[in-house]
């Protein structure tokens, strides 16, 4: 040991302290950076007793990386559903708003018990027909904002899929530039960014990830269809007419028999467009069914027309064509003052024998609405008022059951996500005292140079 | 053993801020249910009730509505029973002069009278309209019951097939009133038509007194339809007061159980204004400590 090879050990240790020094600095900066990984410097003793730092790690949990992924997943999929239901249920609104077909049936039969007792009433038969037409205005609204959320949901899908393809190209491109490094292996900023971009991924599908020793990243689908293989990432195709989602020609929509995914905001999306809208639409035009098929079998406004109160856009329905009758509804116009028509057909039905007072064909009109009407798809113990509410109920129950289960994941993979984040980021507190170790130790390794300067300065006074 | 938990810097911060989220929505929803006095979402805190709800809602705007018309008809029945009360004391004067026969058997002219007035106010009482329809028309409520005749008389010219009916129930019709065509009124309105219109001068006194005893008859005959009618009436009007004050019951009983099915309790609501409240102020004040909790305070 000599007085050079104490500046030499004291020299590294100033290097070394730097580069500790860099790495803080650089962890305090990026404390509030969504995916930064904090860095430990690896300190190694080297020959003659001097010190550098060998490798930056990475304070990394893989397991808690999978899990958290499969949370971000889970949720996306979670808040898709229950966004989606929502902005559909919004319309309805609450019992007690004036949004849903409930409502407006309800209305209808009240205005209808007014004529009934006074059914030559002109005011009472306008008032009855505004009724009608206000539940067909109602429906035909519901039926669009079921439209317009089924074109909001493939807008997404599309913006998701590009996103997708996106994160997938960043990936290989990350694996690509790993491979042609110097030294094969990926850095740790580099193995940030793959991180960060199998986060973005996990957000729209759950994904099956293998990474060799060298951080080279591979990712399948849940189902096992690639996605990135090495420097190649496979685009991910939506097909907006037919409803399906591929991977290099493999098939993977969500919901299907393939080897697709089932979580992520893609499955939530898909779920809403083949399922959850088509079910409601469905729904909707059931009970426009159920109107139509009951006025125009019970009260015929003109006999043997087979047109009732409510028509198939002014013709009579077939129950062939019952799929968007929600949206086609229509007031019979014969009746609809506003296009023409007589009101009082209401009551008279067209027969000029009926009396004025007479109010059988209200009365079948009233029965119409409470009867079951003969359609399928209704239950069989459930008159027309009785599958509406059940309709509305059920829509806004299956809304606030996705709401419940969008909250129990939320709870679940936020406590994950929070521990990710806890062992994985930076505490700034923590950074601090490292760089008080760092400064005193960069203090000593100064003095150290400092006095054996002075003892070689005196050695060389001395000679 | 202590085992220290690290947080990091972004996670504590994150945390404070979603709680501040959470406590903020929370006192939102709690300011609404108390502001309303509904829940905020019935259909995800009444699960299983909410169509209930929705059901009983409707239903209950139906039994209103039974209840306004109910009283329409209850009134029109009440109209329809005072004016064949007025029917009846008209006829009953015309039935105690020829109970009188000895006495007005001289002078028939005061019966002919008597009968031709009680004829006109029983045709005006039958024509009598009430907010615009003609309560003795059966069905044809836009046709007054009778109209005088170019050859002398009255003839019927309403409905004839049906009767004036209410329903004043899912499924559940009451008649109104009677039809002018019905035979109490027009075997009366023959009789007083008879004696209205009889040449009393053609007669000997013992025609008279035979005509007389034969239109007695035929008016009391008619009185004691009319007051059949009238009971069946009666029984009519009895029906539609049940069922309003059945309705009444049932539309308060819907009410209840609405506000049972999406009402908050206030108390329960102001105590989770309250704490929600103190939540968020917690969560503040551990904000702004948090904030001045640092090791840069220190170096």
């Amino acid at each position: 040991m000599s007085l050079t090879s104490a500046l030499n050990a004291a020299k590294s240790g100033l290097a070394a302290t730097s580069t500790r020094a860099e790495i803080t600095s650089r962890n305090i900066a990026n404390a509030e950076t969504d995916g930064y990984v904090r860095k430990l410097g690896q300190a190694v003793t080297g020959l003659g007793g001097t010190v550098s730092i060998a490798k930056i790690d990475r304070q990394v949990d893989s397991m808690l990386n999978a899990l958290d992924r499969a949370g971000i997943s889970s949720m996306a999929s979670a808040s898709a559903r229950a966004d989606g239901m929502a902005a559909y249920t919004d319309v309805l609104g609450q019992p007690n708003a004036e949004g849903s077909p409930a409502y407006y049936l309800g209305a209808l039969q009240a205005s209808l018990v007014t004529l009934s007792a006074d059914p030559s009433s002109r005011t009472a038969q306008n008032a009855s027909v505004l009724a009608a037409k206000a539940l067909t205005g109602n429906l035909h609204s519901l039926s669009g904002a079921i439209a317009e959320v089924q074109s909001e949901v493939d807008a997404s899908i599309k913006l998701d899929v590009a996103d997708l393809n996106t994160a997938l190209q960043t990936l290989a491109g990350l694996n690509r530039q790993i491979s042609r490094s110097d030294t094969g292996a990926a850095t740790a900023d580099q193995m940030d960014r793959l991180d960060r971009a199998l986060d973005v991924i996990a957000g729209f599908m759950d994904v099956q990830i293998a990474r060799d020793a060298r951080g080279n990243t591979t990712v399948h689908t849940a189902g096992g269809t690639e996605l990135v293989i090495g420097d190649q990432a496979v685009p991910v195709r939506y097909d907006a007419v037919a409803g399906t989602l591929s991977a290099g020609g493999q098939d993977i929509t969500p919901g299907q028999v393939n080897r697709g995914f089932s979580e992520g905001s893609l499955a939530g999306l898909f779920d809403l467009r083949n399922n959850v809208l088509p079910g409601w639409s469905a729904e909707l035009d059931t009970v426009a069914a159920g109107l139509v098929e009951a006025s125009g079998r019970l009260a015929e406004l003109a006999p043997g027309s087979g047109l009732g109160l409510f028509t198939d856009a002014g013709l009579v329905y077939d129950d062939a064509n019952r799929k968007g009758l929600a949206a086609r509804i229509q007031v019979n116009a014969a009746v609809d003052p506003d296009l023409g028509g007589d009101p009082g057909l209401l009551q008279s039905g067209g027969d000029p024998t009926r009396p004025i007072g007479d109010l059988s064909l209200i009365a079948g009109l009233q029965s119409a609405l409470r009867d079951k009407p003969q359609i399928s798809g209704v239950g069989s113990a459930l008159g027309l008022s009785e599958y509406v509410t059940s309709v509305v109920a059920g829509q806004h129950g299956q809304r606030a059951d996705a709401q419940a289960a969008q909250s129990r994941v939320a709870a679940a993979a936020s406590t994950i996500s929070a521990s990710r984040s806890n062992i994985q980021s930076v505490d700034v507190d923590e950074e601090l005292q490292s760089l008080l170790a760092i400064q005193q130790a960069y203090s000593a390794n100064a003095r150290i140079i400092s006095v054996v300067s002075g003892m070689l300065d005196d050695l060389i006074a001395a000679v | 053993m202590t085992t220290v938990t690290r947080i990091s810097t972004a996670q504590r911060y994150d945390s404070l801020l979603d709680a501040i989220q959470q406590n903020k929505g929370d006192v939102a929803r709690a300011e609404a249910e108390i502001a309303t006095g509904l829940k905020g979402d019935v259909f995800a805190d009444s699960a299983g009730k909410s169509g209930l709800s929705l059901q009983l809602r409707g239903r209950k705007e139906v039994v209103d509505s039974y209840i306004t018309t109910n009283a329409m008809v209850s009134a029109r029945q009440e109209t329809a029973a005072s004016l064949l009360g007025d029917i009846g004391d008209q006829v009953s004067t015309v039935r105690n002069l020829l109970l009188q026969t000895p006495v007005v058997q001289s002078t028939p002219g005061s019966v002919a009278e008597a009968a031709r007035a009680a004829l006109e106010n029983m045709v005006t009482s039958l024509n009598t309209s009430f907010g615009g329809i003609y309560l003795f028309s059966g069905a044809a409520t836009d046709v007054p019951p009778y109209a005088a005749q170019a050859v002398g008389g009255y003839a019927y010219q309403g409905d004839t097939t049906g009767q004036l009916q209410a329903q004043i129930d899912d499924g559940v019709m009451v008649n109104i009133a009677p039809r002018g065509d019905a035979a109490a009124l027009t075997a009366t309105i023959a009789a007083l038509s008879a004696l209205a219109d009889a040449d009393y001068a053609a007669m000997t006194p013992v025609d008279t007194a035979t005509f007389f005893a034969a239109r007695l008859a035929d008016l009391g005959t008619g009185i004691d339809g009319m007051l059949a009618l009238e009971g069946a009436l009666g029984n009519a009007q009895a029906r539609v007061a049940n069922t309003i004050a059945t309705q009444k019951v049932l539309s308060l009983r819907y009410n209840n159980t609405i506000i049972g099915l999406e009402g908050v309790d206030p108390e329960e609501a102001a105590l989770k204004l309250k704490e929600a409240q103190t939540r968020l102020d917690s969560t503040y004040a551990v904000t702004a400590k948090l904030a001045n909790l640092s090791l840069l305070n220190h170096i």
